[in-house]
């Protein structure tokens, strides 16, 4: 998730947890990180904070935390149901997923009006789906409030055949 | 009980204050790892530990302002040999009527709504009408000139008394029936019975602690609880009791002992019952008997239909003439006077009713005889009852128990206007909760217009309108005419010994829907609320 010619400066933000692997600012392609849980972590913030909340509530199924049953969307069921996908079912899929997103974080955005403009979404669209080695890929940009345009890819289940 | 999505904003104010520069916001990864895992844990562990909390002692249930349902005092009732009463559901029939007779498949499980009050019934097995049967299948018959009908049982998703549906209430299936005309209930639905809650239940066992004789109306009502299941009431008078009108039956007027008079309130709701008999046409008129033994205790006849049309309606009942019933009998009780006789196990009576053609005129010939299926409302068990009181094992010798079913005064709340909260209110509760607040009153219960504001203001309701109307409506068992109550502040049974009719004999009851002139009941609701 290489982020360039983004603010860095922190100080005073609330931080997030880095579950997603870490970032290589130096890479210029896509490299896919297999998440994984029990390495050392980091901390993360701005953007790349809202990056990843966005993608952890992309990828959840919406429905699959019992007492949060609108948290997530319906993104990761449908791939994971196995059937033959074409860029155009994923963009048609994105659409709707991006949506219950968008919602969600404009809405906690209304609540919270002291948040950095970097950490508020301001719209996210698709970008195109590839093949990364064996690996299936959605390319996603996400644009901050504060202007900021980043583009990141999330790896799909290996269920998605394009 | 607070909920996992309450519990979460507990923790991240917690969490905030502890530590602020941690990120809670939707997705991050301390809300999904942390936060939510944490608030449904807490979640569920304190609503395991809620019941505990809420009902440690006998006292502490009394108190608690939830109807609650514990294991704790299940053991305590145990030891007193008295078990928790496990709730019953209501169930009847349904009539389904289509445009053309081409054979029908009504599945198992198929749902059936009631959209006024949205209550679900549900069929438990699976029905497949034709106009040709056999062994399996049920009749499709033409109902009514290119109408075709069909009836079949179905019980309530649930249950609970709030599900006891009138004859002829509109019901709508939730899956598709093509051809479908028109979906009603067939006879009003037996009254169910919710699961018995810690208050009722500690309630039995006190009562169970007592004597469980014939005695007192307390060991009385113990002994038929034991035997008999939820009795919800019963009412004894006896000697000296203006009511008694038997034991005063002397050659002075004077009361004499060893005379009594049974109340009984078998069961919340009041119940129908349908049989066939066989009727006999003289004069101008059809009549027919309807015998002790085939509703004991009835309180009115809803309907009248032949037998072999199953058409909708009832015919006109001209005159229904009650008369005791006592042959074969080894022993039975003393009735001295026709309203003694009413609402008991020995009453019979001789109906005349006419059956007759779009012109007027009588269907029928001197001599003749039809079968007739004849629906009566009546409270259930009275005989079996009445046979408590008669057998060796359990009689008191030296006296004579009649037990009769309770005068009903079938209420009906009127005007009922509320301004709510949120302007898609549903009223659907708030009409089973009054519902069940009137059909939850004992002998010598006054209704309140305040108990049901009370009960408005459980809901989210900013105010009532006042005034609003309570209607009553009594049969006394001496054949006079209806005593009618109205009040917009509380109903109170009048002290009318003459007629029976006395707070010792006589309680409240509501039915969904109230009958009309017509006996027809679809949308005539006996609770009406509007919104304002």
């Amino acid at each position: 998730m290489p982020i360039s010619e983004v603010t860095t400066d922190y100080a005073g933000r609330t931080r997030d947890i880095n579950v997603l692997g870490p970032v290589d600012p130096s890479l210029s392609s896509v490299f896919v990180h297999p998440g994984t849980i029990g390495n050392p972590s980091s901390y993360i913030t701005g953007v790349q904070k809202l990056v990843q909340r966005y993608a952890i509530s992309f990828m959840t199924v919406l429905g699959s935390q019992p007492d949060f049953s609108d948290f997530g969307t319906r993104f990761s069921e449908a791939i994971y149901a196995g059937a033959l996908i074409s860029n155009n079912d994923i963009q048609h899929l994105f659409a709707f997923a991006n949506d219950l997103v968008l919602q969600d974080f404009r809405e906690y955005q209304s609540e919270n009006t002291d948040l950095p403009e970097d950490e508020q979404i301001d719209t996210a669209y698709f970008d195109g789906s590839e093949l990364v080695g064996s690996t299936a890929i959605i390319r996603i940009i996400i644009q901050a409030l504060s202007g900021e345009s980043v583009p990141f890819v999330l790896p799909l289940p290996n269920t998605a055949r394009l | 009980m607070a909920t996992a999505e309450e519990i979460k904003l507990e923790l991240e104010e917690f969490i905030s204050g502890l530590a602020p520069d941690v990120d809670l916001a939707p997705g991050s990864a301390v809300s999904e790892l942390v936060v939510k895992l944490s608030a449904s844990v807490q979640a569920q562990m304190r609503d395991e530990i809620a019941p505990l909390d809420a009902v440690g002692s006998v006292q502490e249930a009394l108190d608690s302002e939830e109807d609650t349902q514990t294991e704790t005092i299940d053991q305590i009732a145990s030891n007193y040999n008295t078990y928790r009463g496990v709730g019953v559901k209501s169930a009847g029939k349904i009539r389904m009527s289509f445009d053309s007779d081409a054979p029908r498949t009504i599945p198992e499980g198929t749902i059936f709504n009631q959209p006024t009050l949205n209550l679900n019934f549900i069929t438990t097995e699976r029905f497949v009408a034709s106009t040709t049967p056999g062994e399996t299948g049920i009749l499709l018959f033409e109902s009514s000139p290119g109408v075709w009908s069909t009836i079949f049982s179905v019980e309530a998703e649930l249950v609970g008394s709030g599900y006891q549906l009138a004859d002829q209430t509109v019901l709508v299936p939730t899956t598709l029936f093509s051809g479908l005309v028109t979906t009603t209930a067939y006879g009003n639905f037996t009254s169910g019975v919710a699961d018995e809650t810690d208050k009722e239940l500690i309630g039995r066992f006190r009562t169970g602690l007592s004597n469980k004789g014939l005695l007192s109306p307390q060991s009385i009502l113990a002994k038929l609880r034991d035997e008999e299941g939820l009795v919800v009431d019963v009412s004894v008078v006896g000697a000296n009791d203006a009511e008694s009108k038997r034991a005063n039956n002397t050659a002075l007027g004077i009361s004499s002992f060893g005379v009594a008079d049974v109340y009984v309130r078998s069961t919340n709701g009041i119940e129908t019952k349908t049989f066939t008999k066989t009727a006999s046409f003289s004069g101008t008129s059809w009549t027919m008997s309807i015998d002790r033994d085939d509703a004991p205790g009835f309180y009115r006849i809803a309907s009248i239909q032949r037998a072999d049309q199953n058409t909708s309606g009832s015919l006109v009942v001209s005159s229904v003439v009650y008369s005791p019933s006592v042959s074969d009998l080894d022993r039975y009780n003393i009735l001295p006077a026709p309203q003694d006789v009413r609402y008991s196990r020995y009453q019979s009576a001789v109906v005349e009713f006419s059956d007759t053609n779009s012109d007027g005129e009588e269907i029928g010939t001197e001599g003749a005889t039809g079968e007739f299926e004849v629906t009566v409302s009546y409270q259930p068990g009275v005989d079996t009852i009445q046979d408590i009181f008669m057998i060796d094992t359990s009689r008191v010798a030296c006296a004579d128990y009649l037990v009769k079913a309770a005068i009903p005064c079938l209420v009906s709340v009127e005007n009922l206007a509320i301004r709510p909260v949120f302007p898609d209110f549903d009223t659907t509760e708030l009409k089973q909760a009054i519902f069940n607040y009137i059909n939850g009153l004992t002998f010598g219960d006054t209704l309140y217009a305040s108990n049901i504001i009370d009960i408005c203001h459980n809901f989210d309701i900013k105010y009532v309108d006042l005034p609003l109307t309570l209607r009553g409506l009594i049969s006394p068992p001496g054949g006079e005419e209806t005593i009618e109550l109205v009040s917009s502040d509380s109903l109170a049974i009048p002290n009318r010994p003459d007629l029976l009719v006395t707070p010792n004999t006589t309680t409240f009851f509501s039915e969904l829907f109230v009958p009309d002139s017509e006996g027809v009941t679809a949308g005539n609701e006996s609770i009406s609320i509007s919104l304002i």
